[in-house]
């Protein structure tokens, strides 16, 4: 019973993916499509034409990035609704939708990486760590979605314009408060290694991504009817 | 079939009685099929278990018959039944409330018997 | 054999508000229930904490003995049909079944179908299109085809017209003894289902006040007419709910057992009264 739920929420969101991608894909592409042919009627150089085709991969897979990520800001809580309307535990609707999180991430990724290779040749490293910053990508937006569908309108608007407010002002106080450390700091070759270090980066990184792994299925559980 | 929710009498009595009144009047032939708790209910729109309830109570006063994958269906003598169980409680429902209704009146004993033949002799009374 | 649907000390509050006081009760399996209450007195919310769409502040809901919360094979045991529209807006009637069958299993595309008809829409209509009326119907489809123990049903009659109304009270007779489970009706409209219930819930000041069988209740239901003294002196001790005089003919309206030993004067009648008003006498805040 679970899994055919966690795989209907799975289906579901693919179908609802499928339907926005073909909306945009054919906006996107074709407004941009027009704008080069009518380049190309004003112009008629068609050299220019063919030239910028070939624009229109990177701009697909653009679009796809943003449609990834909005997909996952905008819709925690109308498949929320769908899903408890049909007796869906937030258990199952959280596996279904990381799950087509991972998926479609990747589906992304590889489109990214595909353009990509039309320009650079392939590197694995690269490679890797641009997938892991996709998935940090694509779960920021995924626990931001989940936090925001747990608030009614007045606190979206408080939460939305505070949060970040209180983030920036953090930031620059961590900032202020490095630069004096700096000095102090920069004798010590053990803290020059640790930041100068790949590994570091890497660790950040995964750390991150636990920690809003962690978050979004936190809010996830949370995900009650709302009254506004 | 007409029910009244302010009534004295729960709704599977006046389920049971209207039934009741029917095979009396030979709506419903002796030995014939009547509606079952599905059709009832349905019909309207009644909570099938109060249904079944009236129909037992004629069950058990020997006038239905339940037919095992037929239905319910009227017992034969069931309008005889139901005559001898009339007579047997006309005493109480009709006449105990008339000697109330007379006395209140202050109609005597005699005058009661006056209305009794004046009502024999009543041609637009059918008896 | 089904499991009860066990609601076990349910608090709701909102910041100070005491939305739910401690409400417990069991329903039964296959079985036809009234939950009655007025604007404001809580049904939408106890619904929701029952269908697992809002947590309570304490309680639990329990099939089996086992908690609801989160757990997949329970909550295929029950389905709310709400007043809100929780589907997308563009959703078609049509996926909204397909959705039912694909979670709940088993979905009776063929009574679908039929009702579809009965309620004159089609299953390409898109549910942001529908009329109030509409709306409500397509939402009763479903709750009447899926496969679900426990349905509840939030007025479910919410702009339908009369005609409607007994098509549906028909077909839920009917769908409910071909395939017996529990119906749940939260409603205003007492006094068409009042036949229907077997057993009313009635919900005031965020209690539960009353918790029987309709029979059994409306048996209680009397209403005692005659001269002020008698009545008076008659249903002295019992319950009463309300009085009205007109004239010199005062009737209280009980909810009580009658006392067998006491003598009923020639003058008094005696009588009953319907579950509405018994409703509206029990909710109406106390005074009479």
């Amino acid at each position: 019973m679970k899994n055919q739920k966690r795989n209907l929420v799975i289906s579901t969101m693919f179908q609802q993916a499928g339907d926005a991608t073909g909306i945009a894909l054919g906006w996107g592409l074709g407004i941009v499509l027009i704008i080069y042919l009518l380049e190309l009627i004003i112009s008629h150089n068609l050299e220019s034409f063919l030239v910028s085709l070939q624009a229109l991969p990177g701009i697909a897979s653009s679009i796809l990035n943003i449609l990834l990520m909005a997909l996952f800001l905008a819709t925690p809580y109308t498949d929320f609704k769908w899903a408890i309307q049909n007796g869906i535990s937030r258990k199952t609707l959280w596996q279904g939708r990381i799950l087509s999180l991972f998926l479609m991430t990747l589906v992304v990724w590889f489109i990214a990486q595909l353009v990509d290779l039309m320009n650079t040749p392939f590197d694995l490293a690269s490679a890797w760590h641009s997938l892991l910053w996709y998935f940090g990508l694509s779960l920021t937006m995924m626990a931001i979605g989940n936090g925001f569908a747990l608030l009614n309108r007045r606190w979206k608007w408080i939460v939305g314009i505070g949060l970040p407010m209180a983030c920036l002002v953090l930031l620059m106080m961590l900032a202020y408060s490095l630069v004096g450390l700096i000095p102090a700091l920069s004798a010590s070759g053990v803290f020059k290694s640790i930041i100068i270090s790949n590994v570091t980066g890497w660790v950040i990184l995964v750390i991150y991504l636990i920690i809003v792994y962690a978050l979004a299925r936190f809010f996830n559980n949370k995900l009650q009817l709302r009254r506004d | 079939m007409n029910f009244d929710f302010n009534d004295s009498t729960p709704l599977y009595q006046q389920i049971a009685d209207q039934l009741e009144e029917m095979i009396f009047s030979g709506g419903f032939d002796e030995g014939s099929q009547v509606p079952s708790t599905t059709q009832l209910s349905q019909q309207l729109h009644i909570n099938p278990a109060t249904v079944l309830k009236g129909m037992n109570i004629l069950v058990n006063k020997d006038l239905l018959e339940k037919r095992r994958g037929l239905g319910m269906f009227v017992k034969k003598g069931a309008q005889q039944k139901i005559m001898e169980q009339r007579k047997e409680s006309f005493y109480n429902d009709y006449v105990k409330s008339l000697l109330v209704e007379a006395g209140k009146l202050g109609i005597t004993k005699q005058h009661l018997l006056d209305l009794i033949e004046r009502g024999e002799n009543d041609g637009s009374i059918n008896s | 054999m089904m499991d009860q649907l066990i609601v076990k000390n349910i608090v709701k509050k909102y910041r100070r508000q005491t939305v739910l006081d401690n409400i417990s009760f069991i329903l039964e399996p296959a079985k036809i229930y009234g939950l009655l209450g007025r604007n404001g007195a809580g049904k939408t919310t106890l619904l929701n904490i029952m269908s697992n769409r809002i947590f309570p502040t304490s309680g639990e809901v329990q099939i089996g003995n086992e908690d609801v919360n989160n757990n997949d094979d329970l909550l295929s045991k029950i389905f709310l049909m709400s007043e809100v529209n929780l589907y997308p807006r563009h959703m078609k009637i049509s996926q909204t079944f397909d959705l039912a069958d694909a979670a709940y299993n088993n979905f009776d595309y063929d009574l679908a179908n039929r009702l579809l008809k009965v309620f004159g829409l089609n299953d390409r209509m898109k549910i942001t299109n529908l009329s109030t009326g509409q709306r409500t119907a397509s939402k009763l489809i479903v709750a009447l085809a899926v496969n679900a123990d426990y349905v509840l049903l939030d007025e479910p009659i919410l702009g339908l017209d009369a005609n409607h109304r007994d098509s549906f009270y028909k077909e839920l007779v009917k769908t409910y003894q071909e395939r017996p489970r529990t119906f749940v009706l939260s409603t205003h409209l007492i006094e068409e289902i009042q036949q229907l219930v077997e057993h009313v819930l009635i919900m005031d000041q965020h209690h539960i006040i009353i918790n029987e069988d309709t029979e059994g209740l409306l048996a209680k239901a009397y209403a005692i007419s005659g001269p002020e003294k008698m009545v008076d002196e008659y249903t002295a001790g019992l319950k009463v709910l309300k009085t009205e005089m007109m004239g010199n003919i005062k009737t209280a309206y009980l909810l009580d057992r009658l006392d067998e030993q006491r003598v009923i004067p020639d003058q008094v009648k005696i009588g009953h009264y319907d579950l509405q008003h018994l409703f509206i006498y029990l909710t109406n805040g106390g005074e009479y």
